[in-house]
């Protein structure tokens, strides 16, 4: 089967045909990689205390596991990606950190203090952790300003919302010019932002963003790597990432750790994992 | 026989079972007979609604509109036509197969293209204004109904009517068998492929070039055929055509098709029948010893069956015991 | 081959087993010392009522016997005893219960059903099968026009129930030709038959009919057929329709302000009209098998105040007449029996049908076809808030009171007229547009269609009718059933709407059908299945020279309802709950992850729904009439209304509600009461179809 280079698909990639590979290979292949990895590698990633960790979380819905122990350690200030194969539990972890599965076993401390078993809204409000779905998830009949405003719902006093929003708007232009206009009508870019900036409003410390990069033209996924890197330099926001195009997730990342069947098989800083060879056939398309 | 196909010998022998039952059961519960006739009735219910909803995915509620039309035709028919009472029955039965089966075609033109819960509320309008029309309709007895006539009676014995239970009994059985026979025809062809298809995607359908709307319309006009036939026959073993208790009874009638294929599982043969005889046992029971609160025990039965066991017995089954239905499970390593 | 056989014998066992489970001990026609009776009664559905009635006619009468020693048969004592079954009010369970009685418990001999419809759904059966019934509540003459052999009735039959208004009528000195006639009967076998007789009657008189409607046997408001008496300006008004029929005729007569000079029902006394409507009843004529006034008497219960003094110890209320004729149609029974002196059924059906029996009730003596010959139909008049007995002459207590319309009134407009049927269509289309607004919160935060949502409205009326008894006073009965609706909807949502929310809409479309008779039957049970009206004592506002009145109650509804949706609007733009409640239906999941607790949500939206539902129920008792049967239109309204005005659409779903409401009104009166409900729901199939349509062309564009 040689490679016939007229009908390799242009894209992302930089790869030929022969670079697909199955889903059952690639599973098949990373399990190879290594068994799980240690704990003390997980942590020296890290420099000082962690700000976020988890130990040992074992989670899924309903009856079913789907992280077997994982161990995760990120600073403040820093950016975790997570890859690996579909499946693998990549957005079960970010489901864990937030509150939205079952925790069998295992440990999620934040600042210092345990919060495994607190609900949804007590992480976003007091743990400080904030979400950004990977789907469409403005209320599409509200104006870009409710929508925001939405962000603050927990807050205690409904004008601390709409201040934080005020700042929002000041920091991004594009949805001050949009604010009165209904969500449902925004485009793609547009949209992810109005996600990631409500997810602000509660001035969260860490941020979990699932795939920020789906579905996106390529002028606007750059556009939202940019903004996450402008809030880990400057707003000094800890960004947990979950991302299918691996190359820019972890090109964006300082850490990037791989996810295979619930376990972490690979831990290392994301240009290492970049130009890791193995990494870079499974996942990243040669 | 091979159209019979009857590879599988569980099933040959709950058919053999059941047939033997069937024929045997005039003789041993005569008192039974007009329940046993509307057990068969059920099943007939249970079986053609399924064909379009279980099979096909729409669900209707107002089927029953198409029993009430066969009851007012076939029993039109035997007042007004002036056939003995033997032909009369008969060319009632088939004229209201025909009629039932005609409307569908012409409704089915605007409702299925109706799609999901429009579908099954359109319907439940329908079924509901036919009854109401069937009130204000002084041709067909309006609000005071009609009654069947009279089986002929036995003059030698000095009676002034007749006993049509076993007549009506093996009619409606019968039916029952033609229907379940040519739903298991039907599910083993590739037009029973087909109606999974429209069920599971029908835009994909389709895309792939299948007739949905003819095959839709076919499907329905052949349930609406075998439920007119079901409502002549009921007509008689009832007696009184009542517009909206008997002929277009939404409320039991209508609601109890849909229960019986989904307690049964729906989307199976077997589920429909089952479920037929299940809810109807359930039923009888529950109006002998419930009296005066069997339609509040009802109730509360209908939100059991859709909460607790919506794939219904059969599909609950499959999934505890699946060798039995012929499905392998692997172990997952 | 042999496990094979094996297989097909144990499932031949098993289903021979599953049959046998069906059978009871059968019961012989005598066993013993007693003498069994099969009786099929309404113990619910919309004659349970009056089956009940029926049923303590029976118990009464058999008691009776029983203690004078029962029935002698060739110098032997029996007691009576009577098998009961419920027909549920339906001709199909009622055959069925035939067929069980007389095959299954072996009983002999029958006694009737209520209902005309009933009593010919079983009589072929009873025929076929060679049993005696005796009937007493099944009127219809066409029942005694099939030669049946085995059928006796007690009761007078329905063309004598309201030829005798006709006859006082034509008494009063107006030429016959000129007499305006209009009317209004139940589409049901019994009221038809009345009619039937009417129409002959005025045929003979040469009178005119002005007004001729089928009214609909849910019947639960009689307007549009009254506008039309409005317009026309009859001498005389008959309405028959059960109990229902006589209970909505005088309300509404007096709501709307009409004035005929003669007006005659039938059923007033199980109705309770004097009990009910005080003086509103004044004046207005009765049809009635007996009264308790009547001189009529025998041995066993005395003279027919005799009969009702005991009835009265028993039950704390005067007997409706259908408890004296139950009671006559058992004593007709043991006077047979001892005549026959045997238990043969055919014995005793020549016995019963050589009867000659005074009773209490009147005198019984059958012709040929087994209908009651002897006993002439009452009429009585509500005078000074008593039932007088006007006729026949022989047993008249007092003189019929008339007063003839003094001239001729003007002509009402038709703009007042047309505004009339639009503006207390909207009052009630107001309603509507609550029940609407609840169906479409919780269509577009649950994604439910909520089947129940009918059954809501009617729990809510029934919340405000008991906590009025209770002696709440009326002006918080419309916040409390909205309190004690949003209870019940919470709590249904934990108990089964929360399992079924991620599921199909099949599934929920399912499974709240289940709950709405679930509720209907719960209703039914505890309230019965009358007809209910809350008295407010508010006056009716005319206007426009008496062509336009509305009264007062239904205009405080409608201020009601419009603001109660005013409040819902407002509620869920500025409140947190309304907040967190629209981000949910706009996306369930975004609200998760903002820490909206979707759960609670939803089991608010749905106590919320309920809640409105039970204020609009409220309003519906107060202002028009409920019965545990009033859902279903409603649902199917609501869902007509929100497809129409779209589910995010508050203002639009207020006006829909109006529109329609008046469309119904207005169809009413154009194509007859009967086609009122009809129109509802074709109207509902017509717009899916058309909306449907449209979607559809759009489709083939793209494509």
């Amino acid at each position: 089967m040689g490679t016939d280079n007229s009908r390799s698909a242009s894209g992302y990639g930089e790869g030929d045909v022969s670079a697909v590979i199955s889903t059952e290979d690639v599973a098949r292949q990373a399990e190879a990689l290594g068994a799980t990895v240690s704990r003390d590698a997980v942590r020296a990633l890290v420099e000082g205390e962690p700000l976020l960790e988890l130990s040992s979380l074992v989670a899924g819905y309903d009856a079913m596991e789907i992280l077997h122990g994982i161990d995760l350690a990120v600073g403040a200030g820093q950016s975790l990606c997570l890859v690996g194969p579909n499946g693998a539990g990549k957005s079960t972890v970010l489901h864990s950190i937030f509150g939205f599965t079952r925790i069998f076993g295992g440990e999620i401390v934040i600042d210092g203090e345990t919060v495994t078993a607190l609900t949804p809204a007590q992480k976003l409000k007091q743990a400080g952790i904030a979400y950004v779905l990977q789907d469409n998830s403005v209320f599409p009949d509200m104006s870009v300003e409710e929508n925001l405003l939405m962000g603050g719902y927990l807050k205690d006093k409904p004008f601390e919302a709409r201040e934080a929003a005020e700042r929002v708007f000041e920091k991004y232009d594009r949805l001050a010019a949009r604010r009165s206009e209904k969500a449902g009508v925004l485009s793609g870019g547009e949209r992810r932002l109005l996600e990631i900036s409500r997810a602000l409003i509660m001035e969260p410390k860490v941020l979990l963003v699932d795939e920020p990069s789906i579905g996106l033209e390529p002028r606007y996924i750059d556009m939202v790597f940019d903004i996450l890197a402008d809030l880990q330099t400057s707003d000094g926001k800890t960004i947990i990432l979950v991302e299918q195009n691996a190359k820019k997730g972890l090109a964006f990342a300082d850490l990037g750790y791989v996810l295979v069947s619930g376990r972490v098989a690979m831990v290392d800083e994301g240009e290492a994992l970049l130009a890791n060879p193995e990494v870079g056939r499974l996942f990243l398309g040669g | 026989m091979s159209f019979l196909a009857l590879k599988n010998p569980r099933e040959a022998s709950v058919m053999a079972a059941l047939t033997v039952g069937m024929v045997m059961a005039p003789f041993f519960f005569p008192q039974l007979l007009q329940q046993l006739t509307m057990l068969w009735l059920m099943v007939v219910f249970a079986l053609t609604w399924d064909m379009t909803g279980g099979q096909m995915g729409y669900n209707s509620f107002g089927n029953v509109l198409f029993f009430g039309i066969g009851a007012y035709a076939g029993v039109m028919v035997q007042r007004e036509a002036g056939f003995d009472y033997h032909t009369g029955f008969v060319v009632g039965v088939l004229a209201a197969t025909v009629l039932a089966g005609v409307v569908a075609m012409v409704l089915g033109i605007g409702m299925l293209g109706l799609r999901g819960h429009y579908f099954a509320i359109g319907t439940l309008g329908l079924g509901i204004a036919a009854g109401e029309l069937a009130g204000a309709w002084d041709l067909i007895g309006a609000g005071s109904g009609l009654t069947s006539p009279l089986y002929p009676a036995d003059a030698a014995h000095g009676r002034s009517a007749g006993d049509g239970g076993q007549f009506f009994y093996w009619w409606m059985a019968g039916l029952a068998v033609v229907c379940f026979w040519v739903s298991r025809a039907l599910y083993r062809t590739r037009f029973g492929l087909a109606l999974n298809a429209i069920r599971d995607d029908e835009d994909k359908a389709e895309a792939l070039g299948l007739p949905t709307t003819s095959i839709k319309i076919f499907a329905w006009s052949l349930s609406a055929c075998l439920l007119g036939a079901a409502g002549a026959i009921a007509g008689n073993v009832i007696g009184f055509i009542d517009p909206k208790d008997v002929a277009f009874a939404g409320a039991t009638f209508g609601v109890w098709m849909v229960l019986m294929a989904i307690l049964g599982g729906k989307g199976t043969l077997w589920g429909p029948v089952l479920g037929a005889v299940i809810f109807h046992l359930t039923q009888e029971l529950f109006w002998t010893y419930l009296l005066g609160w069997q339609r509040v025990a009802l109730g509360l039965f209908i939100i059991s069956i859709v909460v607790f066991f919506p794939e219904g017995i059969l599909g609950s089954l499959r999934t505890r015991f699946p060798a039995l239905f012929g499905v392998r499970v692997e172990e997952r390593s | 081959m042999r496990s094979g056989i094996y297989q097909i014998l144990m499932s031949i066992w098993a289903a021979l087993l599953f049959m046998g489970a069906g059978i009871p001990a059968a019961q012989a026609k005598v066993e013993g010392e007693t003498i069994y009776l099969g009786a099929a009664v309404s113990l619910t559905g919309k004659y349970s009522t009056n089956g009940e009635l029926t049923r303590r006619g029976y118990d009464m009468a058999v008691e009776k016997i029983n203690q004078n020693g029962g029935v002698l048969v060739n110098e032997v004592p029996y007691q009576l005893a009577v098998v009961y079954y419920d027909d549920e009010s339906t001709p199909a369970r009622g055959t069925q219960l035939a067929e069980r009685l007389i095959l299954q418990d072996g009983v002999r001999f029958m006694l009737g059903p209520y209902s005309s419809g009933l009593t010919k759904a079983m009589a072929p059966i009873t025929e076929r099968h060679q049993v005696p019934m005796v009937e007493a509540n099944g009127a219809s003459l066409s029942l005694f026009q099939n030669d049946y052999r085995y059928l006796f009735a007690v009761l007078s039959t329905t063309e004598q129930y309201l030829t005798s208004a006709v006859d006082f009528m034509d008494q009063q000195g107006k030429a016959a030709s000129d007499v305006k006639v209009a009317m209004a009967f139940e589409n049901d076998p019994f009221s038809q038959d009345v009619r039937a007789g009417v129409l002959e009657a005025l045929g003979k008189l040469g009178m005119q009919i002005v007004v001729d409607d089928k009214l609909p046997p849910e019947l639960d408001d009689m307007s549009s057929t009254l506008t039309k008496v409005k317009v026309t300006q009859p001498d005389l008004l008959l309405i028959s329709g059960h109990a229902r029929g006589a209970a909505l005729a005088v309300r509404q007569l007096d709501e709307m302000q009409i004035d005929v000079p003669m007006v005659a029902l039938t059923h007033c006394d199980a109705a309770q009209i004097i009990r009910k409507f005080g003086a509103r009843a004044e004046n207005i004529l009765c049809a009635a098998q007996w009264a308790s006034s009547l001189t009529y008497q025998d041995e066993l219960f005395g003279s027919a105040s005799d009969f009702a003094l005991a009835y009265e110890a028993q039950y704390d209320e005067p007997p409706a007449y259908q408890v004296a004729e139950s009671a006559a149609a058992v004593m007709i029974y043991a006077d047979a029996f001892a005549r026959a002196n045997s238990f043969d059924p055919t014995a005793v059906r020549d016995a019963l049908s050589a009867t000659v029996l005074e009773t209490f009730y009147g005198p019984v003596t059958f012709d040929a076809a087994g209908k009651n010959i002897a006993k002439p139909m009452v009429l009585m008049q509500v005078q000074d808030g008593a039932y007088r007995v006007v006729y026949p002459p022989a047993a008249a207590e007092a003189a019929l009171r008339y007063e003839g319309k003094v001239g001729e009134d003007a002509q009402l407009s038709y703009f007042g007229v047309g505004a009339d049927l639009v503006l207390n269509g909207m009052m009630i289309g107001a309603v509507f547009a609550l029940a609407a607004l609840g169906m479409a919160l919780v269509w577009g935060v649950l994604n439910i269609i909520n089947i129940a949502q009918g059954e809501f409205v009617m729990l809510g009326g029934f919340v405000a009718l008991t906590a009025v008894s209770l002696g709440v006073p009326l002006m918080l009965t419309v916040p409390l059933a909205a309190l004690v609706m949003f209870c019940v909807g919470w709590a249904v949502y934990r108990l089964v709407i929360f399992r079924i929310i991620e599921r199909d809409l099949f599934v929920s479309l399912l499974a709240t059908f289940g709950l709405s008779i679930l509720f209907q039957q719960l209703a039914n049970q505890v309230f019965g299945s009358d007809v209910r009206t809350l008295e407010t004592g508010l006056a009716t506002l005319n206007f426009a020279g008496g062509a336009l009145s509305i009264s007062a109650v239904k205009l405080v509804a409608f201020v009601l309802a419009i603001l109660i949706g005013v409040a819902l609007w407002a509620f869920l733009s500025r409140s947190r709950l309304g907040q967190a409640i629209r981000a949910t239906a706009q996306n369930a999941r975004a609200a998760r992850i903002l820490g909206i607790d979707t759960d609670k949500v939803y089991a608010a939206t749905f106590g919320l729904n309920a809640a409105l539902c039970g204020a609009a129920g409220s309003l519906v008792v107060m202002a028009w009439a409920v019965h545990p049967y009033i859902g279903l239109p409603y649902t199917v309204r609501s869902f007509l209304i929100v497809v129409v005005a779209g589910v995010g659409n508050v203002a639009g779903v207020v006006a829909a509600g109006l529109g329609l409401g008046a469309a119904e009104n207005v169809a009413g009166f154009l194509f007859g009461a009967e086609m009122q409900i009809a129109f509802v729901f074709i109207l509902m199939v017509g717009v899916l179809v058309w909306r449907n349509w449209r979607l559809q062309r759009r489709r083939e564009y793209l494509k």
